[in-house]
C-alpha cells in the first residue's frame, strides 16, 4: 500500500444514484434540450466544421473540450 | 424492446451516414446507431451482425445529438449517476445536485466541438465537472473539513484484538485526518489531477484530456501532489506505522 493508495481509501463509498435521485437533474436539462429547435438538415452544424464557409478553422480539428 | 425507432440522416455531420436512434418505452434514448458499410468519414460505428441496433458508444449519441437533440438524453441517462457521484464526493451531496445538471447543460451546449475521435465521453465530462467544482472551492474545502471533524472512518462494531484493535482504530483514523487534510491543502490543480486518478480510476491519457492539458503535466502535478501528502504523513510521525495499520483494518 503507497500514499496513492491511502488517498484512494478516503474516497467517500457511495452508492449510484438511481433515476428518481437524477429526475431533477434530468428535467432541467432536457427541459434545454427540448427548447432546441432540430437543426434543418442543410443548417445544422456539426463537429470540426469551419464557422465561415471558404476559410480553414483557425483551432485545426476540434478540440474535446 | 425499443418502442420506437427513428432516424436522421445529421447532413451536418459531414458524410455521415443515417443514424438510428432507438428509444425506450419509459421515452428515453437507448442507442445512436449507425449503419457501418455506409461509413466513410474515418468514425468507426459498432452495429450488430444481424444489422440490429446495439449500444451506442458516446461519440455517437453526441453525434446524432447534433441534428436530434433529444437523443443527448442517452448521454445523461449513461454517465449522470457517475459524475453526480464524483461531485458529491467533492463539494458535497447539496450542491451536487445542481452541478450534474449544470455539467451536462454545458456539455450539451458544447456538444458540436466534441472531437469524436474519443469514442467514451467521461474523460470530457470529468472535465467540464471539474471545471465547475474549481468554481465552487471553498465547498469543496468545508466538505474536506466537514470529514475531517467527523473523522473519516466509522467507528467499528467489533475493532478486534482488544485495546490492540483500539489502537489501530484510533491511529487509522490518525492517518485518515492527516490525508484529509493534506488533501484539502494541496492546491486545487494538484487536487484535480490526485482525486480523478485516485477515487475516479482515470489513466492519464484520460485525466489529460478531461483537464485538458499535456499527459506530462498530468505526470508531474500528481508526483507533486504525492510528494506533497508522503510529507505531511512523515511530519505526523505515523508514516513509520501508517501501512501496517491500514492494512490490518
Amino acid at each position: 500500500m503507497n500514499d496513492l493508495d491511502l488517498i484512494t481509501e478516503l474516497r467517500p463509498e457511495m452508492p449510484l444514484a438511481g433515476p428518481d435521485q437524477l429526475a431533477h437533474a434530468r428535467a432541467r436539462v432536457m427541459a434545454v434540450v427540448a427548447a432546441q429547435p432540430r437543426a434543418p438538415r442543410s443548417a445544422a452544424a456539426g463537429p470540426h466544421r469551419s464557422a465561415r464557409p471558404g476559410r480553414l478553422p483557425a483551432g485545426g480539428r476540434g478540440g474535446s473540450r | 424492446m425499443p418502442e420506437h425507432l427513428f432516424s436522421a440522416t445529421p447532413l451536418a455531420l459531414g458524410r455521415l451516414p443515417r443514424t438510428h436512434i432507438v428509444w425506450s418505452a419509459d421515452n428515453r434514448v437507448t442507442a445512436a446507431v449507425t449503419n457501418e458499410e455506409q461509413h466513410d468519414c474515418g468514425h468507426r460505428m459498432r452495429v450488430s451482425a444481424a444489422g440490429l441496433p446495439v449500444r451506442a458508444d458516446d461519440a455517437a449519441i453526441i453525434e446524432a445529438s447534433c441534428a436530434e437533440p433529444d437523443a443527448f438524453a442517452g448521454l445523461f441517462d449513461r454517465h449522470a449517476p457517475l459524475i453526480l457521484r464524483y461531485i458529491a464526493r467533492r463539494v458535497g451531496q447539496s450542491s451536487a445536485d445542481d452541478l450534474v445538471a449544470e455539467t451536462f447543460l454545458a456539455a450539451f451546449r458544447r456538444r458540436q466541438k466534441y472531437d469524436t475521435r474519443h469514442r467514451d465521453a467521461r474523460p470530457w465530462l470529468y472535465g467540464i465537472a471539474t471545471h465547475l467544482i474549481s468554481q465552487h472551492r471553498r465547498e469543496e474545502s468545508r466538505q474536506l473539513r466537514i470529514r475531517l471533524a467527523a473523522g473519516s472512518a466509522p467507528e467499528p462494531a467489533d475493532p478486534g484484538h482488544g485495546d490492540r484493535g483500539v489502537a489501530a482504530y484510533v491511529t487509522a483514523n490518525a492517518v485518515r485526518g492527516v490525508l484529509t487534510a493534506a488533501l484539502a491543502g494541496l492546491p486545487g490543480a494538484e487536487r484535480d489531477v490526485l482525486v480523478l486518478i485516485a477515487w475516479e480510476q482515470l489513466s492519464y491519457d484520460e485525466v489529460a484530456r478531461a483537464l485538458g492539458i499535456p499527459v506530462g503535466t498530468v505526470m508531474s502535478r500528481l508526483s507533486r501532489a504525492r510528494r506533497r501528502v508522503r510529507e505531511a504523513l512523515a511530519r505526523t510521525g505515523l508514516s513509520a506505522t501508517f501501512k501496517e495499520i491500514l492494512s490490518n483494518e
